[in-house]
């Protein structure tokens, strides 16, 4: 067995920081977010799936369940939540887009929705603490025992914040792994079709358990990988 | 005496050993926590844990606390207060006093450690009586609501405030615009402690007989001070509009309300609203009633924290972690824990408690799996072993400063 065919979980862990920076209105929201550096755009789009990983929220990310519920405004949370922020490689891009998006919203509307006081958008970024789990995997049983172990921030880190770090939005690291060592074509597709936007970790994680064991109870038995 | 594994069969033994590993990064540094008491109040009572758990782990970690007279006392309350938003005017006599207290401090207290994490308003000051090295991180932790401060009283602390490396809110609205990075740590409630470890049914039993709960109704209850805004009354007209549909009985449980004229004021206003209703019980408990809390909380089939202003709100933590759904007003905190129809309710009106609450009490099934999500939901992000975790990750942030990600592999 090489060194290649063992598969490291991490941990992550976030540390939220946030800028002390707040929006009472749709206005002050555009505004401070076309300033805002890279990392805050990252956590309030990319880094949502943590906070509701048992459950996955009405909207899927912080902007969209704001103006949903705090502005009311549930057309521009609906474009908002639309949007896939993995379709872009870059941050900057992405908070362009979502400026665009709030912008043009805003030029159809007659007033500037404001949120009740105790509702406004605190902004944040954050740190991410990468760690080695000390959990490991060189071959299906293994790999599955760790999916159903590690944290729902390790299971985050390498299904979803790998598609950034991949700069690939079909890029995860389980599937990498899986390709690399030549398991079948057939479970890496039922992999790759899980639109991971759609679910929370808790039932990313449940449905990679089950494709595994399909495949597991179908095709190989515990098969150490060469 | 509780050790960090015995919180293993609660987070499980992955959280414990990665807690371990973070840890062994951060081997014998120095960390001193400070704050101004060591009996009463949320702050000492997390420290009381917070303390031998990370020792235990291998961090040198002192709780150290200031002395001050009740000169000193009253003006930091009224400082508490005023940072809540309550209108009060400072004397520069007052300012003074409380600096030359925290300068007398420092002549008594030896804060040279690699993390000094300073604990609300009374000690904030002290770090200017300090050489203030890059080696030492200073941090600020502010437990208290500081969405609306008193402007005057702010400027001024803001100064004393400037030359910490880092701060720390409970809630991102309770940050403020500073010159150093700010993080955010929940408050967190203890599993093991008495008020919230597993009773087992006798234990229950015995003591909700002591406190005259009826086992036959329907049990609603709200555990909080008698304040207004935590809208005690407005529990009772709630219970009122359900008790006229289904038969229930209500108990507000709080302390501190002899030694507080307002809440014995707003206690009576309560009784007044109670009338002669004998399924409503008002009780208050002396302090260090964890035990009967704890009953009172497993007894009920609904937990309320009707609250127009809250904090962060713990005591909905420790009802949901009873496997209870709570409705809980929208208010502060209470609107990052209560996610409506999975864990709880969150209500903005005694029509929408009483609505929810009869919704609940028909409901029991439901109930049960919201009771569940909601125990599930206080596991992931509100017990003690998060808090330790957060602290470890920042100390290693500010060793990283500068880096938004910190590979530690």
């Amino acid at each position: 067995m090489n060194n290649k065919s063992i598969f490291k979980f991490y941990d992550y862990n976030l540390i939220i920081s946030p800028t002390g920076q707040k929006a009472s209105n749709l206005k002050e929201f555009l505004n401070i977010l076309e300033e805002s550096e890279d990392n805050v755009i990252y956590y309030h789009l990319f880094q949502s799936p943590i906070k509701h990983h048992l459950r996955y929220p009405v909207y899927p990310n912080d902007f969209a369940n704001w103006a949903a519920d705090s502005l009311g405004d549930f057309a521009l949370a609906e474009k908002l939540a639309n949007f896939d922020p993995y379709d872009f490689h870059e941050v900057g891009s992405v908070k362009n887009e979502i400026a665009n998006i709030v912008e043009g919203h805003l030029w159809d509307l007659p007033t500037v929705p404001w949120a009740r006081p105790g509702f406004e958008f605190y902004f944040c970024s954050s740190i991410s603490l990468i760690f080695n789990s000390r959990i490991s995997a060189s071959n299906l049983n293994q790999f599955k025992e760790g999916i159903l172990k590690v944290s729902a921030n390790s299971i985050y880190y390498h299904f979803f914040e790998a598609r950034r770090r991949n700069k690939n939005k079909m890029s995860d690291d389980f599937t990498l792994w899986l390709k690399e060592n030549s398991y079948e074509e057939k479970v890496i597709k039922k992999i790759q079709d899980i639109d991971f936007y759609f679910y929370s970790i808790s039932e990313i994680r449940h449905r990679l358990l089950k494709i595994l064991s399909y495949y597991e109870e179908n095709n190989l038995e515990n098969q150490d990988l060469v | 005496m509780i050790t960090l594994d015995d919180y293993s069969d609660i987070v499980g033994k992955n959280y414990i050993e990665n807690l371990k590993y973070l840890a062994k990064k951060l081997k014998n540094k120095k960390v001193i926590m400070l704050n101004s008491t060591k009996e009463g109040g949320g702050v000492a009572e997390i420290l009381h844990r917070l303390v031998p758990l990370l020792n235990e782990l291998g961090i040198n970690c002192k709780w150290e606390i200031i002395n001050g007279d009740d000169k000193f006392f009253n003006i930091t309350k009224k400082m508490h207060n005023a940072l809540q938003g309550q209108n009060f005017n400072f004397s520069d006599e007052e300012y003074n006093y409380y600096l030359k207290i925290n300068n007398e401090n420092s002549k008594n207290l030896d804060l040279n450690a690699d993390f000094i994490v300073v604990h609300d308003p009374q000690p904030l000051p002290i770090i200017s009586n300090y050489n203030n090295s890059k080696k030492n991180k200073w941090i600020w932790r502010c437990h208290i609501d500081l969405s609306k401060p008193n402007l005057n009283l702010w400027k001024f602390l803001k100064c004393h405030l400037t030359p910490y490396d880092a701060s720390i809110f409970s809630l991102a609205k309770f940050s403020r615009t500073l010159p150093h990075p700010q993080f955010l740590v929940a408050p967190s409630i203890d599993p093991l402690s008495d008020k919230n470890r597993d009773l087992s049914a006798k234990e229950v039993e015995t003591i909700i007989k002591k406190l005259g709960v009826n086992k036959n109704k329907p049990l609603i209850l709200q555990i909080s001070r008698f304040d207004r805004f935590k809208n005690p009354i407005g529990v009772v007209k709630a219970y009122k509009l359900v008790k006229n549909e289904l038969d229930c009985q209500l108990i507000l449980a709080g302390g501190g309300a002899t030694d507080d004229p307002e809440g014995m004021k707003v206690f009576k206003e309560v009784k007044r609203e109670a009338g002669h209703d004998k399924d409503i019980k008002l009780l208050i408990l002396p302090q260090n009633s964890n035990l009967e809390i704890n009953a009172l909380q497993r007894t009920a089939d609904v937990i309320i924290q009707n609250s127009s202003k809250e904090g962060f709100g713990l005591v909905v933590t420790e009802g949901m972690w009873k496997e209870k759904p709570v409705i809980g007003g929208a208010a502060g905190g209470i609107t990052i824990q209560i996610f409506n129809d999975y864990n709880g309710f969150l209500i903005h009106s005694n029509e929408g408690a009483a609505y929810r609450i009869r919704y609940l009490l028909n409901r029991p099934r439901k109930s049960r799996d919201m009771g569940r999500h909601a125990k599930e939901f206080v596991r992931n992000n509100f017990l003690i072993t998060r808090h330790v975790r957060d602290y470890l990750a920042i100390f290693l942030a500010l060793e990283n400063q500068g880096k938004n990600i910190i590979n530690l592999f």
